[in-house]
């Protein structure tokens, strides 16, 4: 069976490897990217099958990345979990408005964000 | 075809619940694993001391759910602590402090840490705004101290696997600190 491909998108080396250590566990292949404009690239040459997008990255940032994978016709439909620091409503709001469809805060909660993973691909 | 049998239907519910509970018990142990190995390797992987600095500066926000905190060098000789790096928190708040002198004075002299489950309050860098101050420790010796101020307003509160997380710190922040210093020093 073809596995599902997740594109991870975090600048924190921590935060990727948190991440990481939740999905490898699972059936995913994992894939990486390290600013916005990486997972841009990334997402239009590799094809993942979500993507996960921290909001904070240099180069340019996770609502960025968002708006300009909505734009694009192979990563118009590619499920987007954004990942943040910050849980105020209008930071949410705004993940909501660029096109993402889901939404974790960090410190990152392992069950809500594999629950929230399996939704999206229809698990 | 059988009619269904509403007591194995019953039965296969609640083992379908139990299995599910299970396996989020499990996830969640993935988690809180995953984070202390995260927080170790992450620290040790340094060359130099900013770079301790900036690990545990993600450590802080990705890990604990905090955007200050201060580092100290605990000076037992002439009874000071001396400000290492702060982040999210004004510097000059810690100029001078005493060993035995407010929260992070008394956590070098005595090498407990202080908790506040629920998170500081109040003006940030005042005593009532750390929530967690660990004694850093090389072995049993107390060399340093690291102050943890608000948690971020989604955090809540601490929970076991933060206090985890917080032993972790404390036995691993000043080893990790002082490779970095040595090596780094050495090669410069």
């Amino acid at each position: 069976m073809l596995k599902k491909k997740i594109l991870l998108a975090d600048d924190s080396r921590t935060a990727l490897m948190i991440e990481r250590a939740l999905l490898v566990g699972s059936p995913y292949d994992v894939i990486v990217a390290t600013d916005g404009y990486d997972a841009v690239q990334q997402a239009v040459e590799a094809h993942p099958d979500l993507i996960i997008l921290d909001v904070v990255m240099p180069n340019m940032d996770g609502f960025e990345a968002c708006r300009r994978l909505r734009q694009l016709d192979t990563t118009r439909d590619t499920p987007i979990i954004m990942v943040t620091t910050r849980g105020e409503p209008h930071n949410v709001e705004s993940g909501y408005e660029v096109g993402c469809n889901d939404y974790v805060t960090k410190p990152i909660n392992g069950p809500e964000l594999l629950s929230k993973v399996r939704n999206l691909l229809g698990e | 075809m059988h009619p269904v049998d509403e007591e194995q239907l019953q039965e296969a519910l609640r083992e379908n619940a139990r299995l599910t509970e299970r396996s989020l018990a499990v996830e969640q142990q993935v988690t809180d694993l995953a984070n202390l190995y995260v927080a170790v390797n992450s620290l040790h992987a340094a060359t130099d001391p900013a770079g301790v600095i900036a690990a545990l500066r993600e450590i802080v926000a990705n890990l604990i759910g905090s955007e200050e905190f201060a580092l100290f060098d605990a000076d037992a000789r002439n009874g000071h602590i001396r400000l290492a790096a702060a982040s999210g928190v004004a510097a000059f708040r810690f100029e001078a402090i005493d060993i035995g002198s407010g929260i992070i004075g008394i956590v070098a002299e005595t090498g407990r840490p202080y908790v506040r489950r629920e998170g500081g309050s109040g003006q940030s860098g005042s005593d009532e705004s750390i929530t967690a101050c660990l004694p850093l420790r090389i072995g049993t010796a107390v060399t340093g101290v690291l102050a943890i101020f608000h948690l971020l307003p989604h955090k809540g509160v601490l929970e076991d696997p933060d206090l985890d997380l917080f032993e972790v710190l404390s036995a691993h922040v000043a080893p990790a600190l002082q490779f970095a210093r040595g090596y780094h020093g050495g090669r410069t």
